[in-house]
């Protein structure tokens, strides 16, 4: 039997929604616990090391949380947003655990070719999957100390895997914002990792 | 820290990142000079993103591919949950109602829909992301095309190939009623008698298939449909060719790696004995309810794919014929070489074994 959700979520999704940042920041442990049993439950679907059907992950947390709440609280495109922060913490430990384990906790740079094949669309080794995701979160923190908008854009996107609308409607911005923040950022976020990547 | 890196500068170079991408490339170049004023740095920055911009939507396209994947071992819990919040649910593409989510792997998400023109129910296969992808859309309909070409009875025929306004690629096909032999196979091994029936519809579906130089490349249970009039139907031709840009053998999920054959494994060449070594894999499970080459993960499945021998088919089932048990084995040949050189030959071998 799944444990219940943590009582305080409801309450502190009502007051991020309302545009309180203490109660994101305060959401974000509480969701991460949340996503990780979920995601920890859902393990024989990861692919690798490295794969995880995220939206599967938080659309069975917003099941979860919102079948709990009370009624007034159904604000799908919001939670997703909170949530998404939460799951890049979510996959960011977990490909950190991954590398720990397989190379003896030292951290293995990102090669060159690693971009390439992704940009090829192929997939690099397992591991180095890991370490893009790492590079890639390294580099979204020094995004967000430029523009705290398109960084949030880059989670509800990416690791949210929300669509342009729906990440419109969360961060309470319009849909064009959110695809010139999401070309910007993406640009920057490329040419920072293939920068740092090693050749 | 450069002026462009600093928050008012970052402003600046977010206004001329906008501005200059919606300018034709031939007169970005004017247009850096004049804004930039003798700005080396803002200048280089502005142009170095400009020239990320051309790659970085196509990296973290496939970069979100590769790291969150549903994957074929996902349907239920995914499929279920996905299809209270679906965003295509209720919606038209085209002419076509989309009613009901069907199924999703790492093929794409198939949906029931209703064609107002023609007024009957389909079934649409919405590709998954990657396909969006120019190289792998060519390819993808330069497969589909010829699959659809394909007439025969034991052939999921194709109605339609279409694109949603954002440039995703579906097929339009027949709404069958009945179940995948993968849904089939759940429930236990098939009768003798009735895996027979099954691999000669296959056969046969296939060998039509071959004839006009269409290979399959991803048969597997998953892929055969089992119709509510006992026929079967194999299903989606031309997309393994389309799987090879968003699954590498590595990347597939554990379930569908057993019917990869060795040349598959190995990155060689693929021709139509691929499709009959598959085919011998589907009917080995059919007929003992298990694949032939398992393993705890990947490497292991990779491992037993390239060096195990099958266990003989007539020690699992001691009952079964042993022309049929033959037949079954000689499809399983890790050297091409001395494999059942079709399947048509197959076919005859395993028709021979029934009436023998």
């Amino acid at each position: 039997m799944a444990p219940e959700t943590d009582p305080r979520i409801p309450g502190l999704l009502e007051a991020a929604r309302g545009g309180d940042p203490n109660a994101v920041r305060e959401l974000v442990p509480l969701l991460y616990e949340e996503l990780h049993s979920i995601a920890r439950a859902q393990r024989a679907r990861w692919r690798g090391d490295m794969t995880l059907d995220t939206t599967a992950v938080l659309n069975e947390a917003y099941v979860k949380i919102a079948g709990q709440s009370s009624p007034e609280w159904r604000d799908r495109a919001h939670f997703m947003a909170v949530a998404a922060t939460a799951m890049r913490q979510v996959l960011i430990d977990h490909a950190r655990r991954g590398r720990a384990q397989k190379r003896g906790g030292g951290m293995m740079a990102v090669t060159f070719e690693d971009i390439e094949r992704v940009l090829a669309s192929s997939d690099p080794a397992p591991d180095a999957r890991a370490g893009i995701v790492l590079l890639l979160d390294d580099c979204l923190s020094r995004l967000a100390a430029r523009s705290a908008r398109q960084a949030r854009v880059v989670e509800c996107r990416f690791f949210g895997g929300m669509t342009i609308p729906d990440t419109a409607e969360a961060l309470g911005i319009s849909p064009a914002t959110v695809k010139r923040d999401w070309a910007m950022a993406q640009a920057w976020l490329f040419r920072e990792m293939r920068a740092a990547a090693e050749e | 820290m450069s002026g462009a890196e600093d928050p008012g500068g970052w402003e600046r170079l977010e206004e001329l990142f906008h501005r200059a991408a919606e300018l034709p490339p031939d007169r970005i170049e004017a247009f850096l000079d004049a804004e930039c004023d003798g700005d080396a740095e803002l200048r280089g920055q502005v142009a170095s993103l400009l020239a990320a911009a051309t790659e970085a939507g196509g990296f973290f396209d496939s970069l979100s591919e590769r790291v969150f994947s549903g994957g074929e071992g996902s349907d239920d819990a995914a499929s279920a949950l996905s299809q209270l919040y679906d965003p295509l649910l209720g919606t038209a593409v085209a002419q076509y109602e989309i009613e009901e989510l069907l199924g999703s792997g790492g093929m794409g998400r198939v949906y029931r829909g209703y064609d107002t023109v023609l007024r009957r129910h389909v079934a649409l296969k919405f590709l998954p992301v990657a396909s969006r992808f120019p190289e792998a859309r060519a390819r993808f309909y330069v497969e589909a095309r010829a699959a659809a070409a394909i007439r025969h009875d034991n052939i999921c025929e194709i109605h339609e190939i279409g694109e949603t306004e954002e440039g995703q690629p579906y097929i339009v096909m027949p709404l069958y009623e009945g179940q995948t032999l993968a849904q089939r196979l759940e429930t236990g091994p098939l009768s003798i008698a009735e895996a027979l029936d099954c691999g000669l519809q296959a056969c046969a579906g296939l060998a039509r298939a071959h004839e006009t130089g269409v290979i399959h490349r991803d048969v597997k249970p998953g892929n055969l449909f089992l119709t509510r009039d006992g026929t079967v139907k194999v299903l989606d031709f031309g997309l393994a060719k389309l799987a090879d840009v968003t699954l590498t053998v590595t990347g597939r999920p554990l379930g569908t790696l057993s019917y990869v054959s060795p040349e598959q494994v190995r990155g060689d060449g693929v021709d139509a004995r691929t499709d009959v070594w598959s085919l011998g894999v589907v009917l080995y499970e059919m007929l003992s309810g298990k694949p032939p080459f398992r393993g705890a993960n990947a490497a292991a499945v990779i491992e037993a794919i390239l060096k195990q021998r099958a266990r003989p088919l007539a020690e699992v089932v001691p009952e079964l014929p042993r022309a049929v048990a033959e037949a079954v084995h000689g499809a399983l040949s890790k050297d091409r070489k001395r494999r059942t050189r079709s399947v048509g030959e197959l076919g005859a071998r395993l028709r021979a074994a029934r009436e023998g």
